[in-house]
């Protein structure tokens, strides 16, 4: 088979880079192993991932999700600490109140898979078994069909959007892959139906709930009463709970923070509860001749501020317009052809690293700077404006003070 | 009224503090305490800039100049001491 652009994985990244790739007329075959829908941890949107959405013409398609019209952090006492609203912005008017998503991946992930096969994508149900790669190239990829037979697909350039199965990395075509900073902690998580919301909008919208330093949950309300929870903890707190996953959530959503408990009362699981560790990693050198790492392929940062779905979907569409680009320019083999869109790539994951930073070392400055000092520019951090080459005020601040409170921890 | 008073008295009465005024030392460790917490940091910022007329600068926006009674007092009195 030949195509120009094979892409591993039909998850959020390569759907969303396919489709940009139709509309500039280049031609893409995902591969993707699974048969969806199939299960992925319920998320938060940012406004930037809503503006794709709408972009893709799907916003009516998203009237069965949960809409977001902020994020809500709750401190250790039950409190909100604060609260960020979804804002995009204008070039006339500045800030504007927008709206964005809350999804059940299972259905977001099928509904953009299939947006992307309405686009001419094909999309080909096999498993990646390895990178094709002659003069240090990578020319395509062999994949497996049910039953085993294989089959080379011959692309002029590979996206890989495998998400934590870091597919080019594990084929040692990146640099190695490092633990990230927030590496020694675990997820455990399920998806939960009966969930009961007070009558005023707020309440459907994502709130973080956090307990101490690096121990926190987060209650994502999907749409219906359909809710994803999440307790995020030191791998050493589990371990030492004894606990099997089942019992450690339920005791931590009665125990972690009083407002989890009082909405956590009436749920009723829906899912398995899955169990993920060491989950944050880094990949340095994820593009190369005739290959794009994008998303979850080549870093995995803290997931308290939601930008998993953010950061593949972003990157996707401006991985599809750096082909496009290269395509007509000199072509996708030439050595560091796709330097500048890794760069650009880092400087996104790097503003949302130091928010996480900031926010675990420094609680005080953090809310202060959102609040009160920095807050247009905190309000676009949160939306998922985190590209601009010049560091904003306000990223800038939280750096400083981020240099001498690093590695601190407050509760 | 010194600038230790001051700020005693302020938390005493403006922060939804559950230590007795009596135990409120000048090294009572407000934060451990959860006197202050990341909600009442503002009311302890515009209370400290606007009863000594002073800027708290992004880069003093570190607990420690918030942990007690005597540490506010220091970030107060220092920048009485670098003015004059």
């Amino acid at each position: 088979m030949n195509t120009t652009v094979a892409i591993v994985g039909g998850g959020p990244g390569g759907s969303t880079t396919a489709s940009y790739l139709a509309r500039h007329g280049i031609d893409s075959v995902i591969v993707e192993k699974a048969t969806f829908p199939r299960f992925r941890v319920g998320e938060a949107l940012t406004g930037e991932v809503g503006a794709i959405i709408r972009d893709l013409g799907l916003e009516e398609a998203m009237s069965q999700f949960a809409e977001k019209t902020a994020g809500i952090v709750v401190g250790p006492n039950g409190r909100n600490a604060f609260a960020v609203a979804t804002q995009r912005r204008d070039p006339v008017l500045g800030l504007c109140p927008t709206t964005t998503w809350q999804v059940r991946r299972a259905a977001f992930d099928q509904m953009l898979l299939e947006r992307a096969a309405d686009n001419g994508v094909s999309v080909v149900n096999a498993c990646a078994v390895e990178p094709v790669v002659e003069d240090g190239v990578v020319r395509g990829i062999v994949v497996e069909h049910d039953g085993g037979r294989q089959e080379m697909i011959h692309a002029d350039v590979v996206v890989d959007a495998s998400g934590p199965s870091t597919f080019l990395a594990q084929a040692g075509l990146t640099g190695p892959k490092e633990r990230g900073q927030y590496a020694r902690q675990i997820a455990v998580y399920s998806h939960y139906a009966g969930a009961q919301f007070d009558p005023d909008k707020g309440a459907t919208n994502t709130h973080i709930y956090y307990k101490s330093s690096y121990h926190w949950a987060w209650f994502i309300p999907m749409g219906g009463d359909t809710v994803s929870v999440g307790v995020v903890t030191p791998s050493d707190y589990y371990r030492d709970s004894g606990e099997g996953k089942e019992a450690f959530i339920a005791r931590e959503l009665r125990e972690l923070n009083p407002g989890l408990a009082e909405r956590s009362a009436t749920l009723e699981k829906i899912e398995d509860v899955h169990v993920v560790s060491n989950f944050s990693y880094q990949i340095p050198r994820f593009t190369g001749s005739g290959f794009i790492c994008v998303g979850d392929a080549h870093r995995f940062l803290d997931p308290i501020f939601a930008f998993g779905v953010h950061f593949t979907m972003v990157e996707g569409r401006r991985a599809a317009d750096t082909i496009a680009e290269c395509l007509s320019n000199g072509g996708p083999a030439t050595p560091g052809v796709f330097d500048d869109h890794e760069r650009i790539c880092e400087i996104g994951q790097d503003i949302v690293q130091s928010l996480v930073d900031g926010f675990w070392w420094n609680p005080f400055a953090f809310a202060i700077f959102v609040h009160r000092r920095y807050t247009d520019d905190f309000t676009d951090l949160f939306a998922g404006r985190v590209y601009q080459e010049e560091p904003s005020p306000g990223v800038q601040a939280l750096r400083n003070i981020n240099k001498l409170a690093a590695g601190r921890t407050y509760y | 009224m010194s600038t230790t008073d001051s700020i005693r008295e302020f938390i005493a009465t403006e922060l939804d503090c559950a230590v007795p005024v009596a135990e409120l030392t000048g090294e009572l460790l407000l934060i451990d305490e959860r006197v202050i917490d990341s909600i009442a940091i503002f009311q302890v910022i515009d209370f400290l800039e606007s009863e000594f007329d002073i800027e708290v600068l992004d880069e003093e926006l570190l607990p420690e100049n918030f942990s007690s009674i005597n540490a506010m007092a220091r970030l107060v009195d220092g920048k009485g001491q670098a003015g004059s």
